[in-house]
């Protein structure tokens, strides 16, 4: 029996990213007090609900679309979410140090939504033909 | 590459609605379930009241 240890990029990027997307999910839930001041003014004043259940609502997106895409489900449109999510973080907080690097991720995820589905992923045994299965 | 192409429009608005119920129903969980130091800072105002 052969075991192969060749890893695709795209698997290898994608988890990657899912696994920052998940770790900040979880800590708006452990600590979202650490993670107000991240709010823009304007939407705290603007927002019926307060700043501890936006930084909620935001840790549960990237709960949800971080799982989406670690399990490689609906890979393309989590991937183009996040990425957007990501872009408005990093116009929100600028392009210094801590925005740059916030580019990087955001285009990165953007790399896993041109990839699209990987061969080790949810889509590929939902959505793949069994016609394609032969041609890996 | 092979890429699946059938996602289908359909399945993709699916996707998004169960998403967004889940996004709903995760916020609500961390508003009521999750122990916060926030939530802790209000337990301890409302006790010495």
């Amino acid at each position: 029996m052969k075991i192969s240890l060749h890893i695709r990029g795209t698997t290898f990027l994608r988890i990657g990213i899912s696994i920052v997307i998940l770790w900040f999910g979880v800590q708006q839930f452990l600590d979202p007090t650490m993670w107000v001041g991240f709010i823009p003014d304007f939407i705290i004043k603007l927002s019926p609900v307060s700043p501890t259940t936006l930084v909620h609502l935001n840790g549960a997106l990237e709960l949800v679309f971080g799982s989406a895409l670690l399990l490689g489900f609906f890979t393309r449109i989590s991937a183009l979410i996040l990425a957007l999510h990501l872009l408005d973080i990093t116009l929100t907080i600028g392009l210094d140090s801590i925005g740059m690097r916030d580019l990087g991720l955001t285009l990165a995820t953007f790399a896993i939504f041109l990839n699209g589905a990987d061969y080790i992923s949810l889509d590929r045994i939902f959505f793949f033909k069994p016609e394609e299965e032969t041609r890996i | 590459m092979n890429e699946p192409q059938n996602n289908s429009i359909a399945s993709t608005i699916i996707f998004l609605c169960a998403t967004a119920i889940l996004v709903f129903a995760i916020t609500l969980l961390g508003e009521n379930f999750v122990t916060t130091p926030s939530n802790n800072i209000n337990k301890q105002q409302t006790q010495t009241e």
